[in-house]
């Protein structure tokens, strides 16, 4: 929770469990094979926290896009896939507005603003989900209410012309 | 001494350094809350069902959102959860977390199907009652006015429910959590109480208690 990673290993899986109100943002390089994953918490952040960027929508991809800048991979070129952003209560109370939305909606800002388009994404209702990236093929799973299913799976690139769609 | 919130304002400032001693002493006082909130709930229990109840020695804890899911259990593992708001003198949740085979074992006690509507519904009064007994003895205890809400039930992964129930604007740096444990002794039966006073409430139980302890 309100962590991030990237990685160009390709035998490594970036994963986050139990994403509620949380949102994970995924940042995929289909050309190359860098992946990037964060699980934040809340929409924006009050004041800069240099500890745990991946707390909040905002600094989470701009530390995403900087991780993955260092690991040869360009914002240009990447793509984002979304899960969590579930609404699990109707009460207000601890859980206060609607967070969930208000991460989805903070995250499709500042991805806009970067240029990065969204390729998938399964968010809102009211269940929770996991999220698992194949840093190999770039291929992202969603697991949601007990069932896992393939969100995304990159198109063929020259790099992977052997991958079978 | 410095007053939880103090100590919460002061640890928000400067995360990470929360290993003061001032907060053993406050968090015995909040344990003695749960204790009293969740053995009120075990008789009402142990009423309903016909049954002896035990209750764990409650913990009281202070420390980061995730973390204090980390304790409950595994982040997938698929809980149901019943969920009642409490307002009045102070906001808190008081959530009832049941396992898996706590929740067909409870089922059966009480007389109904579980993964049925019957079931589902019996549950969250169950959730209901025993929250009800627990806050009602806080409110005893404390002297202070508390309403519940009606309860919510949730069924899903541990982390999602706990994490969505719990996240407020106050931010994840502390949660206080008093958690107490009740279980059925003939049966794989135990349900967790969590008690989360939201940040800035807790002086009002703290001070109290610490008169009547």
């Amino acid at each position: 929770m309100g962590e991030f990673a990237a990685t160009a290993d390709a035998s490594a899986i970036l994963t986050t469990i139990g994403l509620g109100s949380c949102l994970g943002i995924a940042l995929l390089d289909p050309g190359g094979r860098a992946a990037g994953l964060a699980h934040v918490m809340f929409p924006q952040a009050r004041q800069p926290d240099a500890e745990r960027p991946g707390r909040y929508a905002d600094t989470a991809v701009t530390a995403l896009l900087a991780a993955l800048a260092r690991l040869g991979s360009p914002a240009s070129g990447l793509c984002a896939v979304l899960a969590g952003g579930a609404r699990m209560f109707s009460f207000k109370g601890a859980s206060g507005p609607d967070i969930g939305a208000s991460n989805l909606a903070a995250t499709q800002e500042v991805l806009s603003l970067a240029g990065i388009p969204i390729c998938a994404s399964a968010t809102g209702g009211s269940s929770g989900r996991s999220i698992r990236i194949q840093a190999a093929d770039g291929v992202v799973r969603v697991r949601e209410a007990g069932i896992d299913t393939e969100l995304y799976r990159p198109p063929p690139t020259r790099q992977g012309a052997g991958a079978s769609r | 001494m410095r007053s939880l919130p103090e100590l919460l304002d002061h640890a928000g400032a400067e995360r990470g350094q929360m290993s003061h001693a001032h907060t053993d002493i406050e968090l015995d006082a909040l344990r003695e809350v749960a204790n009293i909130g969740s053995s009120t709930a075990a008789t009402a229990m142990s009423s309903l069902i016909g049954i002896a109840v035990e209750v764990s020695t409650p913990s009281a804890y202070a420390m980061p959102l995730a973390d204090a899911i980390e304790r409950v259990g595994p982040g997938e593992m698929i809980v149901t959860i019943v969920a009642v708001p409490v307002s009045g003198d102070l906001d808190a949740l008081v959530l009832m977390i049941l396992g898996p085979s706590t929740e067909r074992a409870a089922c059966k006690l009480i007389g109904v199907e579980a993964d049925s509507d019957v079931g589902r519904s019996a549950l969250a009064e169950l959730g209901n009652i025993l929250a009800a007994s627990y806050i009602g003895a806080l409110s005893t205890l404390t002297g202070l006015s508390l309403e519940a809400a009606p309860p919510e039930r949730v069924r899903d992964m541990l982390r999602a429910v706990l994490s969505s129930a719990l996240l407020s604007d106050a931010g994840d740096d502390q949660v206080i959590v008093l958690e107490s444990t009740v279980s059925v002794a003939v049966q794989e039966c135990s349900l967790t109480f969590l008690f989360v006073p939201t940040r800035g409430s807790v002086d009002e139980i703290r001070e109290p208690v610490r008169v009547a302890t």
